[in-house]
C-alpha cells in the first residue's frame, strides 16, 4: 500500500497514517522514494493495533502504522512511503469461494439445459 | 467372470427373505414410531430455520448492527489491552515505560468494558473524537427543543408550576439526578418565568454558536466537524477527515 501526506511545509512535520486489514501483516521494512528521503526524516514508527487504530483515528476494523515525519528540506513536500502487507488470506478465502461457486452453477446450468428436450 | 444377476433371482430372494409382515403396513396403516419421529424431527428443524431467519432479519436493524459493532470494538480493546500488557512484562527493566503501559492496558480495558455495557464513555476514558461527537448529540438533541421552546411563553412556566395538583417540593429523587450545578433553583414564579426565558434564549445562542443554521429552505442544519488526519488505505491513497461518522469496516 502507498503511505502519502499532503504538501508539509518547510521544516513542518506531519503525522501520516496507514490503514490496512485486521487480518494483513507488514512482511517488510517501508521503502521511501528518493524524493521523499531526500526531503524527510522519519522522527517515529509505530504498528497499531485494532483497538488503537480505532482509539486515535474513529475507524474501526482496521490496523494501522502510523509515521511520524519532518519535512526538512527548503521547499514544501508531500511525503510518500510504500508498505508491503501480507496476503489477505480471508479475502483470498472469499473469492476463491465465489470463483468455485460459479462454477458450479455454470455446471448445472449446462447440465440442465444439456437435459431438455429439445 | 461372475454370472449376472437376472431379475428373476432378485424375486425369488425377497420370497425367501421377506414374510408378509416384514414387507412394511399397508398404505392406510398408521406410520410406523420411526416414520413419526423423524416427521416431527423434520419440523423441529424447520422450525429451528424459521427462527434463525427471524433472527437473521432483526440483525439487519441499526440497533442491532450497532450493538454488533460495539461487541466488535469491545473485543478489540481487550485484545489491545494484551498487548499492552505483555509488552509491559517485555519492559520490566524499564519501569517508567512499564508503568505507562500498563497504565493504557488498563484504560483500554475499561474502555471495552463500557462499550460492552453500551453506555456513554466517562470523560476520563473519552477519545478526542468522541468528546466532539459528544457535543454534537448535546448540539442536535438541543437544537430539537428550540422549536418547542418557540412556541411557549415566559408566563407558561409559572402557570404550569401553580397547577401542579400536589403541594409538594419536586420529588428529590428528580433533584439529584442533576449535578449541582445545573439543579434548577426553586424560586418564585414570577423568578421562574425569567429563569425560563433566559434559559430559552441561551440554548438559542448556543446552538448557533455550536454551528447550527438555518438555510434558504428554512431546515435546521449544522456545521460538520471532524479531527484532521492524514488517512492512506490499501485501496486508495487519500488524505481526508475523520468527520464524527467513522468509516464501517472494509
Amino acid at each position: 500500500m502507498i503511505i502519502t501526506s499532503k504538501p508539509v511545509r518547510a521544516g513542518g512535520r506531519a503525522v501520516v497514517w496507514g490503514l490496512f486489514a485486521t487480518n494483513r501483516q507488514p512482511v517488510s521494512q517501508p521503502f521511501v522514494d528518493p524524493p521523499t528521503a531526500a526531503a524527510f526524516v522519519i522522527q517515529r514508527i509505530d504498528v497499531l493495533t485494532e483497538g488503537e487504530t480505532h482509539v486515535e483515528t474513529g475507524r474501526s476494523g482496521h490496523k494501522a502504522i502510523r509515521v511520524q515525519v519532518e519535512n526538512r528540506s527548503d521547499e514544501p513536500a508531500v511525503f510518500r512511503m510504500e508498505l508491503e502487507l501480507g496476503p489477505n488470506y480471508a479475502r483470498m478465502s472469499r473469492e476463491l469461494a465465489l470463483v468455485v461457486e460459479a462454477g458450479w452453477r455454470e455446471a448445472y446450468d449446462r447440465a440442465i439445459t444439456a437435459g431438455k428436450p429439445s | 467372470m461372475a454370472r449376472g444377476v437376472r431379475p428373476r433371482d432378485h424375486g425369488r430372494q425377497a420370497k425367501l427373505t421377506l414374510s408378509a409382515n416384514e414387507r412394511g403396513p399397508p398404505v392406510n396403516h398408521p406410520p410406523s414410531p420411526l416414520i413419526s419421529q423423524i416427521v416431527e424431527t423434520v419440523a423441529d428443524v424447520q422450525r429451528v430455520g424459521a427462527k434463525l431467519l427471524e433472527l437473521v432479519a432483526r440483525m439487519q436493524t441499526p440497533a442491532v448492527a450497532d450493538a454488533l459493532e460495539r461487541q466488535r470494538q469491545a473485543q478489540a480493546y481487550e485484545s489491545t489491552a494484551g498487548v499492552l500488557r505483555r509488552r509491559a512484562l517485555a519492559a520490566a527493566d524499564r519501569g517508567e515505560e512499564r508503568d505507562d503501559l500498563q497504565k493504557s492496558a488498563q484504560w483500554y480495558s475499561e474502555r471495552a468494558i463500557v462499550k460492552r455495557a453500551g453506555g456513554i464513555m466517562p470523560a476520563h476514558l473519552r477519545t478526542p473524537l468522541e468528546r466532539l461527537e459528544l457535543v454534537g448529540r448535546f448540539r442536535e438533541q438541543l437544537a430539537d427543543l428550540l422549536p418547542l421552546a418557540a412556541e411557549l411563553e415566559a408566563a407558561d412556566a409559572p402557570a404550569f408550576v401553580a397547577s401542579f395538583l400536589d403541594d409538594a417540593e419536586p420529588p428529590p429523587v428528580f433533584l439529584a439526578a442533576f449535578p449541582p450545578s445545573v439543579t434548577p433553583k426553586p424560586g418564585e414564579p414570577a423568578e421562574l418565568g425569567a429563569v425560563f426565558t433566559t434559559f430559552v434564549d441561551d440554548a438559542r445562542s448556543l446552538v448557533a454558536d455550536l454551528g447550527g443554521f438555518v438555510d434558504a429552505d428554512g431546515a435546521l442544519r449544522f456545521v460538520p466537524f471532524g479531527i484532521s488526519a492524514e488517512i492512506s488505505t490499501e485501496t486508495a491513497a487519500a488524505t481526508n477527515n475523520v468527520d464524527g461518522a467513522p468509516a464501517a469496516a472494509e
